[in-house]
């Protein structure tokens, strides 16, 4: 038996060797031994198999496990998945984050779906939040009070209507026996009761004309700027413009209103419609209003004043609300301001206050050292070391020590020398 | 919910709710802002008058917006604006945009009432950025603060905002 090769063996299995010296001596070896033909059918599988791995991808086992193990991390965010700051969200929804950052917020969004509303409510406000310019915020409470003025003031109009409907009952004017024609009622009702009642039919009618003309509600517009101004013209002619932050309440019909009168908080200015029957008049918050017939002047907000108030043109009157008997005309350029109790030309400069609280017992001392000695105190004299005089110590001398007084029973006296007192007696007061 | 949701109790809530998107969304069209008052303020005054009797199918902001917009018809067609007609009404899905136009006065309106609850330099700085559009660098040289201090701001301001929108359920639910 010839010595049989790997490659015979392969061409044997391949169905090249058909005959010959070769293929006899692999037959030999075949039967020889089963373990031998068990080898040559093995080798025969893989030979087969090995035709189709041309159709198999082959796979990266090392990127199969590391996609598996990811995918386990996945079931569980919390532990790979970090919340963003907020300051990379907003740079997210800005577009600016960096590329390894945005990643990050990506995967936080989608692995849950809070997360990701987040990102949506986020967008919704910054979406709108461009459009608020133009948005005219409403102060609901004053059209609420506006719609329940106008809803009574129809409801009083359907019972003053209801009032034109018989007084008699239906049934009774339609019942046969009461039926009479006018000759008869005049002979059955005396004369003195005709007159007495048209008299009284009279009266009726008026006290109702009177209680409804009192009861005129006016119909109110109330309008509220926030980050812009707003200028616009009433019914009436006069101009209005509005600074920001400001609310203003008038008459919807100002023209056909009893009386021009207008509420504002905030800065306003007026350029109004000269009606001389009709005075124009602003309220400034609840404090002072302003009075005018035709004039153009403003309300403002001062670092000092709540209310404030400037006249450009014409003439006008500032007043307190609670007290109309405090009040100032005002020129074209004059600027009050209202603090509470009295008005203060902001024109003039106010005063400087250099005066300071100081402890009574260095008040003394300075008396005393910046005399040179020459203001003494009477020994024992009584006083809380701990209280204090609200005192101007770069006055003179005679100064200060009448404002101490103010603070303090004391009586003080010239000694010989110049600017020499003594102080005797001292004695706070008590308040 | 009931199918007659407008009565004595909550008429003042829903009032208080829709009246300012409704004025400001009839205001987009007509821009006439006591126009627009009139007509939501009549729109509410006939629902008031009916109100136990009126059903509604849908919700009550869209019937608020149904009726709000057909008293805006007649009141453009009365003041013969054809125009402005054919703008606000002239196709059948530019209702459905309408619709969502009232959403977005509401938001609008919730925003500017929540910004008023940030502290004073938190909102100005959201304003100028967000509102007024200027650059997180021009906010920051404008105050004299650093750019990262705006952004750190804005987005304090962003998750309050939030915050304050998702209590109203009408917002955000």
């Amino acid at each position: 038996m010839l010595e049989i090769k790997d490659r015979d063996i392969l061409k044997f299995i391949d169905g090249e060797l058909t005959k010959g010296d070769v293929k006899e001596s692999i037959d030999q070896w075949l039967k020889a031994d089963d373990e031998n033909l068990s080898d040559v059918q093995l080798m025969k599988t893989v030979v087969n198999e090995s035709a189709g791995l041309k159709d198999i991808n082959p796979v990266d086992v090392d990127a199969e496990w590391a996609f598996f193990t990811a995918n386990i991390k996945n079931e569980n965010p919390e532990a790979v998945v970090s919340e963003p700051s907020e300051r990379d969200l907003l740079l997210y929804l800005d577009k600016v984050l960096p590329p390894n950052k945005r990643q990050g917020v990506e995967s936080w969004a989608s692995s849950d779906i809070g997360n990701s509303s987040v990102i949506a409510d986020f967008n919704t406000i910054l979406d709108h939040a461009p459009a608020t310019q133009s948005y005219k915020l409403v102060d609901s409470d004053a059209e609420w009070l506006s719609f329940t003025s106008a809803r009574d003031a129809r409801s009083v109009d359907t019972k003053i209507v209801s009032m034109s409907d018989p007084v008699v009952p239906t049934s009774n004017r339609a019942a046969p026996t009461v039926t009479s024609s006018a000759e008869e009622r005049s002979t059955i009702i005396p004369i003195w009761m005709r007159y007495a009642s048209a008299a009284a039919v009279a009266l009726l009618c008026g006290f109702f004309l009177w209680q409804n003309m009192g009861n005129n509600k006016v119909t109110y517009s109330t309008y509220a700027t926030k980050f812009n101004t707003h200028d616009f013209q009433m019914v009436d002619g006069s101009y209005v413009t509005l600074g920001e932050n400001t609310t203003l309440k008038y008459p919807t019909n100002i023209k056909g209103a009893d009386e021009r009168k207008l509420y504002i908080d905030g800065e306003g200015q007026f350029d109004v419609a000269s009606i001389k029957e009709k005075p124009f008049i602003v309220e400034v918050t609840n404090e002072i209003a302003v009075e005018v017939t035709g004039t153009i002047f403003k309300v403002f907000r001062h670092e000092d004043f709540a209310e404030a108030v400037e006249n450009i043109e014409g003439s006008v009157r500032a007043y307190s609300i609670k007290n109309p008997e405090i009040y100032v005309d005002m020129t074209a350029g004059d600027r009050y301001g209202w603090d509470g109790e009295k008005f203060i030309d902001l024109n003039i400069p106010a005063e400087v206050d250099n005066s300071v609280e100081y402890n009574i017992l260095y008040v003394l001392d300075y008396l005393m050292a910046n005399s040179a000695w020459r203001v003494v105190s009477s020994p024992n004299m009584p006083f809380d070391e701990e209280g204090v005089v609200k005192i101007d110590l770069d006055q003179p001398i005679e100064d200060v020590l009448s404002d101490l007084q103010k603070r303090a029973d004391f009586d003080y006296f010239e000694l010989d020398c110049d600017n020499c007192y003594q102080i005797s007696r001292f004695q706070e007061k008590s308040y | 919910m009931s199918n007659r949701p407008f009565n004595d109790d909550n008429f003042q809530s829903i009032f208080k709710t829709y009246f300012g998107p409704l004025c400001n969304y009839v205001n987009s069209n007509i821009n006439d802002w006591e126009g627009s008052r009139e007509i939501v303020q009549g729109a509410f005054m006939k629902i008031w008058e009916n109100r136990e009797s009126i059903e509604v199918q849908t919700t009550v902001k869209t019937y608020l917006y149904s009726s709000v917009r057909n008293r805006m018809i007649d009141y453009i067609r009365s003041s013969k604006r054809r125009e402005d007609l054919n703008d606000a009404v002239g196709q059948e899905d530019v209702y459905i945009e309408d619709e969502k136009e009232l959403d977005s006065m509401m938001i609008r309106q919730e925003i500017m009432k929540s910004l008023d609850r940030l502290k004073p330099k938190m909102k100005k700085i959201f304003v100028l950025s967000k509102v007024e559009g200027l650059t997180y660098g021009e906010v920051a040289n404008y105050l004299n603060i650093s750019k990262r201090s705006v952004e750190d701001n804005v987005a304090k301001a962003l998750v309050l905002l939030r915050e304050d929108l998702k209590k109203n359920e009408l917002i955000f639910a």
